[in-house]
């Protein structure tokens, strides 16, 4: 009840603020009110017989400071309310208060730190120079350019660490390397977008990997009525010829698969089909034996024409050179369908990249690999030929071209006017004039060695994304050029950033992209940072598709561990179910639950409670619902909320949290603590013998819960396992790849309770959902963590805090939705200003040398 | 000298498109002119780190005997063609030992430190790339950091630190790690530019124009550093670093235009199977070497904590998970499977290195090669004995054929100094060296 009333008050006082940037808040005080009769006893009865100023335990000494005054410790008293919050503190085994007392403690520290940020808020200081990631690179580069060209696997990787992003400025860094690729991507890119032709042609594989089942339509791209292959989006940058070759994948003889029996391979281009292929049943000769293993066993092996067509004929000639036309489009390549099942008793796929035998000659025959090759022959496939070799019209050239010279006496100004509009847009604010200098030199020259106008503006724009002002964001203090020269006191004051700065950071934050015109012009007229725009703005780029693609593929996959999927091993042995196919599927239901959730504007809640999810036949029957039916992922009700819903019961969560050949508690309850609760967890400390105890061999196997019992018993275990453990223990009911199970893998029925420190029991899944639901400001309090430092691109300090808080309590009354989280973040002063320079301890900068 | 024009040498394609490697009689058949006129006047001593994760079977390393009288272990049974050319160095400690990031962050910077949170990156210089800063006078690639993995994806790095520590054995300063390359185009690249090809005509073209971008962006960063203050200043340093590097490269690359590159198509991008991968990675690494493009390369076969599994030998289980065998005898065995199989692949890229005539002997004559991993037993995450070995003639500073045991703990940073000195270029200290290491060196060379 008094829970309530609190929360009702903070409403009260906060409802008030919302839709100004005002940070201060009078019902605050009432609250403070119960400080001294709460903290000072508390602390007396649970903390300071360790954390005093002799024992110093855990390097605290809570005795010394003042519990009534915690703003002015705030970084220790943070600690102290994490600890209350996830109710760590006191460790086991020794007198522990309440839930309620817990709750009314935090509240009374945490309302006297707020009252003191609300009144001078500390925005801290964000690196002066922010590098682009890669993934916001190319996605500036599609903006830029209307060009698909995915820059990521060109780059350097980008520093990031376990529960962190790869877009904190303080940790990208930028090394020779570095420069190297973007000069060559720069070169990639802007011909590309230009249309002129590469220096050679080139070759490019994609791989299908063995263990995806290519039985069933594989992509929304790819017709109805068909089955395997692959569907590529591929960008040809000029007007010309190109090849097209399809290989088909082969088992580990090398033997071709599916080739007893005919079967019709398309080649499509944007859905057209451009040639039909029959590949199979054209095999001669007496077949080697089905149970043949390979060249060390003589006399097994086909006849020699058997062999040839198997391994080397099968699939020759499977190729097409057509002339295909500058942009972005589709390759397809695909079976038709047949109505026709392979029979056989299921079987596992094989470790590795190995396929069972049988699925060798009857079986289907899979696409192994497509190449796209060229340009060969370059020139328009219709008409006459192109004057530069080059593109006839594409979306980049409309979106670059925004006038064409029609004499060489216009070159100039009309190169001005496409350089100054480009060089805007990626340096997200108006080029100087030196800058626009720059650009036009470069036009020149390109214009004198490339001979053409096109030439020209590639060289600039080849410029353009090698300078630092595309490539780094960068915030500069108004006032250091009089620091420097002594004028002005370097002070710690923040100062509210530009519009143009704004605009960026709302770009980066919510598309991981530059700015568009409007935020651009709004900037402009500095009209973008009044609150009322800047909330109508936040809403009109959240209703952009751009913003659940970026936020789920930036946000989102980095928060619950989804780009870690590719490297999930798993022991087929052990789960014959498994196939590589289940894991894009894991990827791709989160994924969609996630957008979807983002999309409709749902509470961050239903990210752990909801009562749909998104799947295919294949996810459907993993999870135990009927009636799904075919590849396409859908939007589809459970039927079974007491083992799905939510995240937690996500394949993707469970199977990253898996070792390849059973479930780990360990790396479960991790997971949770750090991404759902929100509490991030040391390592073991260095000398601890982390072996658990040996499985011996002739006793009956010991059950994962069994074993971990030692994390309990081994104090320099407990005081995190016992936190972390029961946590995992909640889940122990899916197994390694998420699927629901009765049995563990020891056999015994799975045990899915758990105590937590403070003595609640948890039962299975729904018991920890309920329990995460059960303090709903926690919850959103994790997610605007993670967002708040993803939207700053820094790490959250212990000064962030109460920014949170503010911004949780702000969403409670519109049931912590995703707008209202992601605009709060947006109006806190964190977002908006900057902390001052601060006076520096040495002059001299850098590394030593 | 008008005839070392470079026409000497067939040209010839020896690097294909994807997963193609080059033959090795070819290779021999491609010495560039222009390199073995200087090599022949004093060949180049280089350096190889080659780094294998997740700690060794250390029962199935170890070799018995000491001394020059030693046995070769199960794991180190294929470096048998080089045992003359190999020394097994036992007793030497991690010196920063802090669960997985310990392993490779202090594996040549013989750092004791870390960071304390995701975005504080700490460790120090790292020994390649002291010695790149001095190599960098002669040849136009100071140093090459590669990998086999994909960049970075956080969800598998050491608690709450940057994957830097885990992905990169490469620091050129106490803050800057060196992103490792796996992309061999990229590789390609760097070696031989981005022209499309390593014919002269096209590359020079290419080199001319990069020249001018060059310039120009030092400009704009000029213009920038005077817009910033103080530590504000230090990624705009690091950028304008990155431009004086390429700068001194295309000064050297028009230096030194009489090297002729060995004709070949660049490689289009990342083999799908990894041994195809590998091949092409270690074919660029000779290549690199042969044609002293550089002289310091830094090399993980699978980044710390790696999960690779192997399947082409039998071992279907992902690596870091496997290499917590909990000291089970069993899957320790298992495991072994994975540090031979490393050897293995090591000892063929040897026998290349040998097969390559560098100045009066081999490419391995004139490299000191250092192998193994900053962890011994990854289920402890023990820093104690190190796997570590050494191979090459080391220009004649190294004996090989000998199993050296160090009796006084010392750590990995003293290895490191003490390898300083034999590559002449003798440093006071490196991360927390305290001292130098017996190594004999081949008498009257």
């Amino acid at each position: 009840m008094r829970r309530a009333l609190l929360l009702a008050l903070l409403l009260l006082g906060w409802g008030a603020a919302t839709g100004s940037i005002v940070y201060t808040s009078a019902s605050q005080s009432d609250l403070a009110l119960s400080h001294p009769r709460t903290v000072a006893p508390f602390l007396e009865q649970y903390c300071v017989t360790c954390h005093n100023q002799k024992l110093k335990t855990a390097g605290l000494a809570l005795d010394t400071l003042d519990a009534t005054k915690p703003q002015a410790n705030a970084e220790t008293w943070e600690r102290v309310i994490g600890k209350l919050r996830a109710r760590s503190m006191p460790p086991p085994g020794r007198p522990r208060p309440d839930a309620e007392t817990y709750r009314a403690v935090a509240t009374a520290l945490e309302t006297e730190i707020d009252r003191a940020w609300a009144a001078s808020p500390n925005p801290g200081r964000i690196a002066a120079v922010h590098r682009l990631n890669r993934t916001e690179y190319t996605n500036a580069v599609r903006d830029l350019f209307a060009l698909d060209f995915d820059a990521r696997p060109l780059l350097p990787g980008d520093e990031t660490a376990d529960g962190s992003f790869d877009n904190l400025a303080d940790a990208l860094s930028i090394s020779t390397a570095h420069l190297e690729r973007y000069m060559s991507v720069a070169r990639q890119v802007s011909r590309l977008a230009m249309g002129l032709p590469p220096a050679s042609p080139r070759l490019e594989t994609f791989e299908i990997p063995i263990h995806v089942i290519q039985e069933d339509r594989q992509s929304e791209q790819l017709p109805f009525g068909s089955r395997g292959g692959i569907a590529i989006p591929y960008t040809f940058s000029v007007d010309g010829e190109y090849l097209i070759r399809v290989r088909l994948q082969r088992q580990y003889q090398d033997y071709l698969k599916g080739m007893g029996w005919p079967q019709q391979l398309d080649v499509r281009l944007d859905g057209k089909l451009i040639k039909r292929f029959t590949v199979g049943g054209n095999a001669k000769g007496r077949p080697a034996a089905l149970s043949y293993a390979g060249d060390g066993e003589p006399g097994f092996a086909g006849d020699p024409e058997w062999e040839k067509y198997m391994q080397v004929t099968g699939d020759a000639g499977l190729e097409v050179r057509v002339p295909i036309q500058a942009g972005s489009r589709v390759v397809g390549v695909s079976f038709v369908r047949e109505l026709w099942e392979p029979e056989g008793l299921p079987h596992p796929p094989q470790r590795g990249r190995t396929i069972a035998n049988d699925n060798t000659y009857m079986g289907y025959a899979n696409v192994g690999s497509v190449e796209i090759g060229g340009p060969y022959k370059t020139g328009g496939p219709k008409g006459p030929p192109l004057r530069d070799g080059g593109a006839h019209d594409t979306p980049s050239r409309r979106a670059i071209l925004t006038c064409r010279p029609r004499s060489r006496a216009e070159e100039a100004s009309c190169a001005t006017t496409i350089l100054s509009r480009v060089a805007r847009r990626a340096y997200r604010r108006p080029a100087t004039s030196a800058e626009l200098k720059t650009l036009l030199e470069f036009f020149a020259r390109g214009r004198r060695t490339g001979g053409t106008f096109d030439a020209g503006i590639q060289l600039a724009l080849e410029r353009v994304l090698v300078d630092p002002g595309f490539l780094l964001r960068v915030y500069r203090d108004p006032s250091t050029r009089a620091a420097r020269s002594g004028q002005a006191p370097s002070t710690g004051t923040p100062r509210r950033l530009s519009d143009l700065e704004v605009a960026s950071r709302l770009s980066f934050f919510l598309w991981s992209s530059i700015p568009d015109e409007r935020l651009l012009d709004l900037a402009d007229r500095t009209q973008l940072t009044t609150p009322a725009t800047l909330e109508r703005e936040v809403r009109r780029m959240l209703a952009d598709p751009r913003a659940a693609g970026a936020l789920v593929d930036g946000f989102a996959a980095q928060w619950l561990n989804l780009r870690r999927l590719a490297d999930v091993v798993v022991d087929p042995d052990r789960y014959p179910t498994y196939d590589e196919s289940l894991l894009q599927a894991f990827e791709q239901e989160t994924k969609m639950f996630v957008a979807d959730t983002l999309r409709e504007n749902l509470s961050v809640l239903d990210l752990l409670d909801a009562d749909y999810t998104f799947a295919n036949e294949r996810l459907a029957r993993h999870y135990g619902i009927p009636g799904v039916y075919g590849s396409r992922f859908r939007r589809v009700m459970l039927p079974n909320h007491e083992q799905r819903g939510g995240l937690l019961a996500h394949g993707s969560l469970l199977a990253t949290t898996s070792y390849p050949d059973r479930t780990s508690p360990v790396l479960r309850g991790k997971f949770l603590l750090n991404n759902i609760l929100g509490l991030p967890t040391p390592p073991p400390p260095p000398g601890v013998d982390t072996n658990l105890a040996e499985i011996k061999p002739d006793a009956p196997p010991p059950t994962i819960r069994e074993r971990l019992a030692q994390h309990r018993t081994n104090p320099s275990c407990a005081s995190c396992h016992s936190v972390i453990d029961p946590l995992g223990f909640a889940l122990e009911q899916f197994d390694a790849i998420g699927a629901w199970r009765t049995s563990d893998e020891t056999g015994k029925p799975v045990d899915a309770r758990a105590t937590t420190l403070d003595g609640t029991t948890l039962d299975g899944m729904t018991g920890l959902r309920s329990r995460l639901l059960e303090d709903p400001e926690q919850f959103p309090r994790t997610v605007t963590e993670k967002l708040f430092a993803y939207a700053l691109g820094r790490r959250l300090e212990y000064f962030d805090r109460p920014a949170v808080r503010m911004i949780v309590r702000d969403a409670a009354s519109s049931r912590y939705s995703w707008s209202s989280l992601i605009v709060g973040i947006v109006k806190s002063p964190a977002f908006l200003t900057r902390e001052g320079r601060r006076a520096e301890a040495s002059a001299s900068a850098g590394e030593p040398r | 000298m008008t005839f070392l024009t470079g026409r000497s040498l067939p040209r010839r394609t020896v690097l294909r498109g994807l997963g193609v490697t080059m033959a090795l009689p070819l290779l021999e058949a491609m010495t560039p002119a222009g390199r073995s006129a200087r090599a022949a006047a004093r060949p180049a001593h280089r350096f190889l780190a080659f780094y294998v994760p997740n700690g060794m079977a250390m029962e199935y390393w170890a070799p018995k005997g000491e001394g020059t009288s030693f046995e070769l272990s199960p794991i180190l049974e294929p470096m048998a063609p080089f045992k003359n050319q190999m020394l097994v160095l036992t007793g030497i400690n991690a010196s920063w030992n802090y669960i997985h990031a310990g392993a490779s962050g202090s594996f040549l910077t013989g750092t004791t430190r870390g960071g304390r949170n995701e975005v504080e990156i700490l460790a120090d210089v790292s020994m390649d790339q002291l010695l790149a800063r001095h190599f960098a006078r002669d040849t136009q690639v100071a140093s090459l950091e590669l990998a086999m993995d994909a960049p970075a994806n956080a969800g598998a790095c050491t608690g709450i630190l940057s994957c830097a520590y885990t992905h990169t054995i490469s620091w050129r300063s106490p803050t800057q790690p060196l992103p490792m390359e796996y992309n061999p185009r990229a590789v390609f690249e760097r070696l031989f530019g981005d022209s499309g090809s390593t014919g002269r005509k096209a590359r020079e073209a290419r080199l001319a124009e990069q020249k001018s971008l060059l310039d120009s962006v030092n400009d704009s960063l000029a213009r920038l550093t005077r817009e910033l203050g103080g530590n504000d200043r230090t990624k705009v340093e690091q950028y304008t670093e990155a431009v004086r590097d390429i700068e001194r490269r295309i000064q050297k690359a028009e230096e030194q235009r009489d090297v002729e590159l060995p004709t070949l198509d660049q490689p289009q991008g990342v083999p799908p199977v990894f041994e195809d991968h590998l091949a092409l990675m270690l074919d660029l690494q000779l290549l690199a070497f042969q044609s002293d493009l550089t002289r310091v390369i830094t090399f993980m076969i699978g980044k710390e904590q790696s999960a690779r599994p192997y399947p082409q030998i039998g071992v279907a289980e992902a690596h870091h998970p496997l290499s917590h065998h909990n000291d089970v005898p069993e899957i320790i065995a298992h495991m072994s499977k994975i540090n031979r199989y490393h050897m293995e692949l090591f000892a063929k890229y040897l026998a290349k290195l040998r097969a390559t005539p560098d100045g009066d002997g081999s490419l391995l004559d004139h490299m000191t090669i250092m192998y193994g991993s900053g962890i011994s037993n990854s289920t402890r995450h023990s820093g104690v004995n190190l796997p570590l070995m050494l191979a090459g003639g080391g220009a004649g500073t190294l004996r090989g054929g000998q199993h050296v045991k160090y009796s006084d703990k010392p750590t990995i940073a003293n290895l490191l100094v003490t390898l300083m000195d034999k590559l002449g270029v003798p440093v006071e200290k490196i991360g927390g060296s305290t001292g130098k290491l017996p190594i004999e060196t081949v008498a009257g060379v």
